[in-house]
């Protein structure tokens, strides 16, 4: 016996699951008309934390079926990659942190104007505020 | 020690020994009484044959009665059969037993031993209820009854909260259920719960006296 | 200007961390510690005005599994921002510093710091004989937690032992060992138990504390509940055949090939508080039942004697069959002299016939 006729299956674990839809996606699809509804009347920005919902891999296909695609898809590298897209609903932002290789460390949708990892932030402006004028000095110190 | 531990070790230990001694003390202290000795002339051989028989007419009321009596009886068929199903088929039941007989059995999804235990819990309700009720059977019932009822539903209430896991600490609700289960066992042979002996006996005893005097059990 | 003086907002912007990097960190903890998430730029807010947090690592009766796991949580990008978050002032695994000059830093730490600093232990403490069975640097254990947890703002234990207890306190205990809390009473202890603990609830634990300042919520043996809330059983992805019925009945029967319950093989998922279930072990690789193997319970107190890893969780402990076999004998011995009583009482009343 060698050790090829061992019959070895990999659990895939509890990842990829089943591709039927719980409802749940559905649900959250309400959730998030109430929100656009909030912020295009002025609300506040709400975001929906999907990691922690029981989601099926069906119910994450559907809510990307359903919300699409939109003109914005950005890139960040800070800590690691984070993805953001617009969907095709402006204001309905799809956000990916992402860890070493890939892995996933959360996914959120954001409703507002811009999701806020994609702004700068206030201290962040005013260090490189601070720091551009620099960049002159070495451009004299070059010229002379 | 938490209260898990306990319950699994020493109140189980303690439990099984106050069982068995108790059913033997009650089983020995009858079977060694003297027994009445029957001067009439046997009217037809094989009053062993009507004991057997008796064990089984008994199990369904005689037909007159049936319209007064035969809602108890079903009720009393549910709690029984209900008892038996969770206890035998329950896939954590059936662990327990295997950790002393040495083999394991086949059981029933989860689902369907829930759903059982909630009928025979009902079932229980419903059968304390008409004891309530009934002025005759509240007038005929004492502590015994009352004690009887309690040590056989709380195993069932407390295993379904357990199985639901509504406790707030699933191991201390998982030890209250093991300690009710305890009280049973304890309760059991001083009560009116020895009927689950008594009955193959009494039904016997009777059923064979009777066909000895040319009754029909 | 001091490293200690600066905030934690500015201290990270000196490295050349931008916020955004900041914000992502909140975000990963507020999602493992169900912290909802819009709260997460107040959270990376209030993390920013935070000082740098002393603190001091002391290994005592212990193996070093608990530093082996949460180095894990440290490694490169996201999670090593931890590292900056706080002032490991002692940690004799991690420093260069050994002997004379280690023990100068924990004493300095402590001057500087006393009331303020965060007092991380891994390991239990013995106290048989005046916990002499744990001594490092001529001053044992015992003495060393008592006189770092007199100035310590508030204590994590991490790991079993340190929490419970753990494998040093199992049965026989030879060295009398015991958890933390059972010698210190009058400070905020948070134990963070498991063998190894979750790298991912210390980073959240010490977050939450530097961006809240306090320790989280906790249950009655003192856990996080945002990780100890709920059961193995309750969060595991073969629940489901639990609920059918399906359980593996070998470690290589059909059933364990096809992912089925463990619950016939032994698993204390029904009894255990952990988060491994959804937060995985190696950065999300794997975690115990999904390698095949039943929860050993390792986040619960006294695991390691209850009474074998591999007995279903309801088998009973049956002490010995002597004593049952003892106690059939005595009710055949009570009903027989039952019994005899019970004649002579008839002979009585009969007459003698």
């Amino acid at each position: 016996m060698s050790l090829k006729d061992i019959p070895v299956k990999l659990d895939p674990g509890p990842g990829p699951g089943s591709p039927e839809t719980t409802g749940l996606a559905v649900a959250l699809l309400r959730e998030i008309a109430d929100h656009l509804l909030a912020v295009s009347q002025g609300g506040e920005r709400q975001v929906v934390e999907l990691t922690n919902l029981p989601l099926s891999e069906g119910d994450l296909q559907l809510l990307e079926a359903k919300l699409g695609r939109g003109e914005v898809e950005a890139r960040i590298n800070a800590a690691g990659p984070t993805e953001v897209f617009e969907t095709a609903f402006p204001g309905v932002w799809w956000v990916r942190y992402l860890g070493e290789g890939d892995r996933m460390i959360t996914q959120q949708l954001e409703i507002g104007t811009v999701p806020v990892i994609l702004e700068a932030h206030e201290e962040d402006i005013q260090a490189s505020a601070r720091r551009f004028p620099s960049m002159f000095d070495e451009l004299d110190t070059n010229h002379h | 020690m938490t209260l898990l531990d306990f319950a699994r070790g020493p109140a189980m230990q303690i439990a099984i020994i106050i069982f068995v001694a108790g059913i033997l003390w009650r089983l020995v202290g009858v079977w060694a009484l003297r027994q009445k000795k029957d001067l009439s002339e046997a009217r037809q051989t094989g009053a062993w044959v009507g004991g057997l028989k008796g064990l089984f007419v008994h199990a369904w009321p005689y037909k007159p009665f049936v319209p007064k009596v035969g809602a108890q009886y079903i009720i009393g068929y549910i709690i029984h059969l209900g008892l038996f199903i969770v206890l035998i088929f329950g896939t954590p039941h059936m662990l327990f037993f295997a950790d002393i007989v040495g083999f394991t059995w086949w059981t029933l999804p989860g689902g369907v031993i829930t759903a059982v235990a909630v009928i025979t819990t009902l079932a229980l309700f419903v059968a304390l209820i008409k004891r309530l009720v009934n002025p005759v059977q509240r007038l005929i019932s004492n502590f015994d009854d009352y004690a009887t009822w309690f040590v056989t539903t709380a195993p069932f209430v407390t295993g379904l909260i357990t199985n639901m896991n509504m406790w707030p600490d699933y191991e201390t609700g998982l030890a209250i259920h093991l300690l009710s289960v305890w009280l049973l066992l304890i309760y059991f042979p001083f009560g009116k719960l020895m009927h689950s002996f008594w009955f193959v006996v009494s039904r016997y005893t009777t059923g064979s006296r009777f066909a000895r005097r040319g009754g029909m059990a | 200007m001091k490293e200690h003086d600066l905030t934690l907002g500015e201290e990270l912007r000196r490295q050349g961390i931008s916020r955004r990097s900041f914000l992502k960190f909140c975000a990963g903890v507020a999602s493992s510690m169900a912290i909802p998430a819009a709260m997460v730029p107040a959270m990376a807010d209030s993390l920013a005005q935070a000082r740098r947090q002393p603190a001091i690592m002391m290994a005592y009766q212990e193996c070093t599994g608990c530093l082996e796991s949460l180095t894990r949580s440290f490694a490169p990008t996201l999670e090593n921002l931890i590292f900056n978050f706080i002032s490991l002032d002692f940690q004799h695994a991690l420093q260069a510093a050994a002997g004379d000059q280690a023990v100068e830093a924990i004493k300095t730490s402590m001057k500087e710091n006393w009331g303020k600093y965060l007092l991380l232990v891994d390991g239990s403490i013995p106290l048989n004989d005046d916990g002499i069975y744990s001594v490092s640097h001529g001053q044992s254990h015992l003495d060393s937690l008592r006189e770092l947890g007199e100035g310590a703002a508030a204590i994590v234990s991490i790991g079993t032992c340190a929490s419970f207890g753990g494998i040093g306190a199992a049965s026989p205990n030879p060295t009398g060992a015991v958890g933390v809390d059972q010698i210190i009473t009058d400070k905020p202890i948070l134990n963070v138990p498991g063998c190894p603990p979750m790298p991912e609830v210390m980073t959240g634990v010490l977050t939450s504390f530097l961006a809240f300042g306090a320790l989280p919520e906790v249950d009655s043996l003192k856990r996080p509940r945002a990780f100890f809330g709920d059961t193995i059983h309750d969060r595991c992805y073969r629940r489901t055949f639990y609920d059918q019925g399906k359980f593996a009945d070998s470690f290589d029967d059909e059933g364990a090939r096809n992912g089925w319950c463990l619950y016939k093989l032994g698993c204390k998922g029904p009894i255990t508080h952990n988060a491994c279930a959804t937060l995985k072990f190696n950065e999300g690789v794997s975690w115990p039942i999904q390698s095949g193997h039943g929860c050993l319970g390792c986040s619960e107190p006294n695991f390691w004697d209850k009474e074998g890893f591999y007995k279903p969780l309801s088998a009973g402990q049956w002490g010995s069959a002597e004593g049952i076999a003892a106690a059939a004998a005595a009710g055949v011995a009570l009903g027989a002299v039952s019994a005899v009583m019970s004649r002579r009482n008839q002979n009585k009343i009969s007459g003698g016939k």
